[in-house]
């Protein structure tokens, strides 16, 4: 099994590493990176690498990086199953989990490979710019990203299972990252609203402390979103990070729980892509 | 280890239903070890849903698919490892070159250390190995697709309409190679609905169609169920009335059918004697004698008709 798989992990880097967008995307990185740090030191907004994370690179990574995983992802199957090519392969003396596995392997490096040459040489170049440079927060940063991009790119994998043709596969990944990237924050804020206004209205005891206000089923909601997971960890950690998230974090958040859910996503998703893609007709 | 098992391949009662319709309706044959069986039928018969599941492609509903004696759906992977498949519409990784295909493939079947330059000028595509599927036309893709089908000499070929997009040069490789594989022990499992390219290979055939095997023999054997019989045609050098009358007076012909000094006719193989002393007393001189035997074409025509 894992010979199979490593031969198609290796056929999945051969394949895909030749894609312009995989130069594209690692310059795009390090761009970023020179971008944010340059600015931040000639308006002195940036004089640290948490600054660095928190005002100016994860609000962008957790619009960009998601996308990325995504869009690496959507294809993996459908492309194959459009194309034709996944008859041959499925012929061969390989299992779907075989299949499915090499591919993540081989995407995956890929997305990780771009994310840390990216983000890595930029870091490189940071050090130069910012003068407390510390790099232990910056590859924490890194390694978020890589979990974050990496979830994505899972769900990508998953999305990619349900559909015979890619033009639909893009229309739900593109879904996806509306929802999670860009309606999430809306919609807990939406819920956040309703629920204080309530509490507000008919208040039971003093509010003294407005997390002990939130009922339990809203940090759920919360957590539903592995970008809440992502920022929540560089805060968590760094110290200073962006935080869109409109709930107030309570006590039981830690960066262990925020890692341990950001694992538990990506063996949801990667069980889900299995289990679709056992039994569908090649 | 491979099965030294008569039935290579042991298809029992496959079921397979597309929103409630039957593509493959109770189908049931035995492929033997080292035949070349034929796979016939028209376009939308159920070939194509046939082999899929043999390969584990697809789920079927019911019955029982053996290769060399191992489930094709529980022991899926182990029954793969002893066929070589080229599917009817070939595709193979366009950002890869085609020695790198072939080597992903090679790699699959377990099989090292190839010559792949050497591979590919077996099969007419010297000088493509650096080249990119991409840039090839749809015959060198179909060339391609039979060279990785064959590496590592598979047990079992399974060829789903192997010369479409070919060109007669490339037809004629493919018919070769099928050859030269049987002779070295493989069974080959064509499909096709080319009449011609079956029977110029094929040991017996299945005949599909909607769905359902209507037959399954030798080509001459399922001539002879349908009372199908062979053609004398007989070249004489000048034509007489004699000749002519002579012919027509032969007791059991089926037809005869005379076009200048050709005389064609249909009869069963003991009365072809007569036939032949016939035209000679007559005064012939006979410049040439064939005989056809019953063509598929109308054992296929008879068996899918209506």
């Amino acid at each position: 099994m894992k010979y199979m798989v490593l031969s198609i992990a290796k056929k999945e880097i051969l394949d895909n590493i030749r894609n312009a967008w995989l130069l594209v995307v690692t310059i795009i990185y390090t761009a970023l990176v020179l971008l944010v740090t340059y600015s931040g030191t000639i308006t002195k907004t940036i004089e640290n690498v948490g600054q660095l994370i928190s005002t100016g690179l994860s609000p962008i990574v957790t619009f960009l990086v998601p996308i990325i995983g995504l869009m690496l992802g959507y294809n993996a199957i459908v492309g194959e199953l459009e194309s034709g090519s996944l008859l041959l392969l499925g012929s061969h003396a390989v299992s779907r989990l075989d299949i499915l596995l090499g591919k993540i392997i081989g995407r995956g490096f890929i997305l990780i490979y771009s994310i840390v040459l990216g983000f890595g040489l930029g870091g490189i170049l940071v050090a130069f710019n910012v003068p407390n440079a510390d790099f232990g927060e910056y590859a924490i940063f890194i390694g978020a990203t890589v979990l974050l991009g990496f979830i994505f790119f899972c769900m990508g994998v998953m999305i990619s299972a349900f559909f015979k043709r890619r033009t639909p596969a893009i229309g739900a990944t593109l879904g996806f990252w509306v929802v999670f990237a860009i309606f999430w924050p809306i919609i807990t804020s939406i819920v956040i609203f309703l629920v204080f206004s309530d509490i507000v209205a008919n208040p039971t005891s003093p509010i003294t402390d407005i997390t002990y206000s939130i009922p339990s089923w809203l940090y759920a909601v919360d957590l539903f979103n592995p970008i809440t997971e992502y920022s929540r960890l560089l805060t968590l950690s760094i110290g200073s990070a962006a935080d869109f998230n409109v709930i107030p974090m309570p006590d039981f958040y830690s960066a262990e729980l925020m890692v341990g859910l950001m694992f538990v996503w990506i063996f949801v998703m990667m069980f889900i892509s299995w289990f679709r893609f056992r039994y569908i007709d090649i | 280890m491979v099965s030294t098992t008569k039935n290579v391949i042991h298809v029992d009662g496959l079921t397979k239903v597309y929103r409630s319709q039957k593509a493959v309706d109770d189908v049931s044959f035995k492929i033997h070890r080292g035949e070349i069986f034929g796979f016939l039928g028209p376009n939308g018969a159920g070939k194509t849903t046939t082999i899929k599941s043999i390969l584990g492609l697809i789920r079927f509903d019911e019955g029982e698919i053996l290769i060399n004696g191992k489930n094709a759906v529980g022991e899926g992977k182990i029954a793969r490892q002893w066929i070589g498949y080229l599917p009817e519409r070939v595709a193979m990784y366009r950002n890869l070159t085609a020695s790198q295909n072939l080597s992903f493939f090679a790699d699959l079947k377990k099989v090292d250390s190839l010559n792949y330059d050497s591979i590919l000028a077996e099969y007419g595509l010297e000088d493509t190995g650096k080249k990119k599927i991409r840039d090839f036309s749809k015959g060198m893709v179909q060339r391609l697709g039979m060279a990785q089908a064959v590496i590592g000499n598979p047990d079992i070929l399974i060829l789903d309409e192997p010369s479409g997009g070919l060109d007669p040069r490339g037809v004629r490789l493919i018919r070769n190679k099928i050859r030269e594989v049987k002779s070295k022990g493989t069974t080959v499992f064509l499909s096709s609905h080319i009449l011609s390219e079956v029977q110029a290979v094929c040991d017996r055939v299945g005949i599909i169609h909607k769905g359902k095997l209507v037959a399954e023999d030798s080509v001459a054997a399922l001539g002879k169920k349908l009372d199908l019989k062979p053609m004398i045609t007989v070249q004489v050098e000048k034509m007489t009335s004699e000749i002519s009358s002579a012919v027509n007076s032969v007791k059991n012909t089926d037809s005869v059918n005379i076009e200048g000094n050709t005389i064609q006719v249909v009869c069963d193989a003991s009365t072809k004697a007569e036939v032949i002393l016939a035209i000679a007393k007559a005064g012939a001189n006979i410049l040439n004698l064939q005989t056809e035997e019953p063509s598929l074409e109308e054992v296929f025509m008879r068996y899918t008709e209506g």
